[in-house]
């Protein structure tokens, strides 16, 4: 192996176009009916919209971003790239199965839905492990993704599990296996992947280091020994298990915390817009993860007086919002223009003089998208916790502009695919 | 030679800090014996994506220098890049800059 990794722009692009639509209609539906956000959880169509946003949304840019990250991490050419188009296939067929059947209440769309995303799922395992086993390195980074994708494997296996149980007639819903589903599909795969990418990404971005590897591991050790009970601790309904559960994903999430703050303090860069708002959604985490520990123990979350069944839209929204939307966010703006310009420009390195990647960022539609996504999410959390229709409304139309500036400042760095912006390269005399 | 290929490397970016791989202390050695170039590279972080773009901008820049018939490029996975190799100047001017 050279250490030469060769990229896959348009698979991951398109799991990101994939993704910021699955956003931008979420969103819009929200508007359109804030009352689906009211109330408690199970209801069919908060059920779909909850499918429609984790994987329509958070699901396609994870697993794309890891068609692009996975082989940068394993220092490794993507094995078997055409198994990620047909899972590229599989998601955008099998999403809107499954969306359809839980709006309609409908469990055989619900499960060809499913049967569908969790083939592509299983296509993408794959191509990871493939691509991981060519040079796996045994660090927290390493560790992490193989964990995320153990938890993907068991939240998807448990959705079908369920769904299948419904049509033979064996469960009645909302059961312990909902809530075990929610919660280790939600925190198991996207915060572990969310850790590890971050602790990949911050030192390649902010030019800094890693500042204590036993921190790290004590964070991953933590996190995930608290995932591990999850599924126990619900259902013996044993409540110490449950507090130490919730309490060792708490711990563990503070020290991730702790180990990017030290990362960020001994930078050697000044932090750019989207590094800054990147940065900005490590805050919601503490604040997702206290919600998660009361959550779990069904605990009335007493600053908002809300039952815990409407406080767990609260807590996801804190948690896939706030926290996890707005790194997306943030990173897409150094992702794509990033995978833009290396399809324009890659090539006619040292052949022709190049733009900067900062020219793919349009200074004004981020400043617009960073502002009307941050306002738009700080009011939904309030609006939830007022449970106030018009708020919500409110909350995702500013949501919407933030987005639609995102959207439109990536479809505008396109031009650079058609008409790259090249100049002579002036060869200095000896 | 070594100065005119050190002066040809400067033309390499790193597109995302705005810095040369020079700059950046990406440049670990530079070998000439009669014409042949190899050039030792280490990478600011394993597994970079641009790594097979850095390496054809390399060919390129140096293969234009007069009497260079050949270039090589290694990258060296021993030696870990890490911020301290970044030129003192270029450091200063990346903590000074500003929003991309």
């Amino acid at each position: 192996m050279n250490g030469k990794v060769q990229a896959r722009p348009a698979l991951t692009l398109s799991f990101f176009a994939a993704g910021f639509l699955a956003l931008a209609g979420g969103v819009l539906t929200v508007a359109l009916d804030p009352a689906i956000l009211t109330g408690p959880y199970y209801q069919p169509k908060l059920l779909a919209l909850a499918h429609w946003l984790v994987l329509g949304w958070l699901g396609s840019v994870f697993l794309g971003a890891a068609y692009q990250l996975g082989p940068v991490i394993a220092e490794s050419p993507l094995r078997f790239p055409l198994l990620g188009w047909f899972h590229l296939a599989l998601h955008l067929t099998g999403l809107p199965c499954m969306v359809y059947g839980f709006a309609a209440g409908n469990y055989h769309w619900i499960l060809a839905g499913g049967v569908l995303v969790t083939s592509g799922c299983i296509a993408f395992v794959i191509t990871q492990l493939a691509t991981a086993q060519a040079s796996w390195r045994g660090d927290p980074v390493g560790c992490a993704l193989v964990i995320g994708w153990f938890w993907l494997a068991v939240t998807l296996g448990l959705g079908l599990f369920m769904t299948g149980n419904r049509l033979a007639g064996l469960e009645s819903a909302p059961s312990q296996w909902l809530r075990i589903h929610a919660i280790l599909g939600t925190t198991g795969f996207f915060l572990t992947v969310f850790n590890a990418v971050s602790l990949r990404l911050v030192p390649m971005f902010a030019v800094t280091t890693r500042q204590s590897n036993a921190r790290t591991w004590t964070s991953l050790v933590q996190t995930q020994a608290g995932l591990l009970l999850v599924a126990p601790a619900s259902l013996l309904h044993f409540s110490p298990l449950l507090w130490l559960s919730g309490l060792l994903i708490l711990s563990g999430q503070l020290l991730f915390l702790w180990e990017i703050l030290a990362q960020l303090a001994r930078r050697h860069r000044q932090l750019d817009g989207p590094l800054n708002w990147f940065a900005g959604s490590f805050l919601w985490l503490p604040l997702a993860m206290t919600g998660l520990l009361l959550l779990m123990n069904r605990t009335g979350l007493n600053l908002t007086m809300l039952e815990p069944e409407a406080g767990a839209v609260l807590v996801f929204t804190v948690y896939l919002l706030g926290c996890l939307t707005t790194a997306v966010l943030a990173m897409s703006f150094k992702i794509i223009p990033f995978l833009v310009w290396q399809a324009a420009y890659g090539r006619h390195l040292g052949r022709s003089r190049v733009p900067p990647l900062s020219s793919l960022v349009h200074e004004r539609l981020f400043l617009l998208a960073s502002t009307g996504s941050t306002l738009g999410i700080i009011i939904l959390v309030g609006a939830l916790s007022e449970q106030s229709g018009f708020l919500i409304r409110t909350a995702a139309i500013m949501l919407g502009v933030g987005i639609g500036c995102a959207m439109t400042n990536f479809i505008l760095s396109g031009r650079h695919l058609r008409c790259p912006q090249l100049q002579p390269l002036n060869f200095p005399t000896a | 030679m070594t100065s005119e290929v050190i002066d040809r490397l400067r033309l390499v970016p790193d597109p995302e800090l705005g810095l040369n791989i020079v700059e950046l202390g990406m440049v670990e050695q530079i070998e000439e014996l009669n014409g042949h170039l190899r050039v030792h590279l280490v990478l600011t972080s394993p597994g970079c994506p641009l790594s097979g773009n850095i390496e054809e901008a390399i060919h390129s820049v140096l293969r234009s220098i007069p009497g260079v018939e050949t270039v090589m490029v290694e990258f060296r996975q021993d030696i870990p890049w890490h911020p301290g190799r970044i030129d003192p100047e270029a450091r200063e001017k990346l903590m000074g800059q500003q929003s991309g």
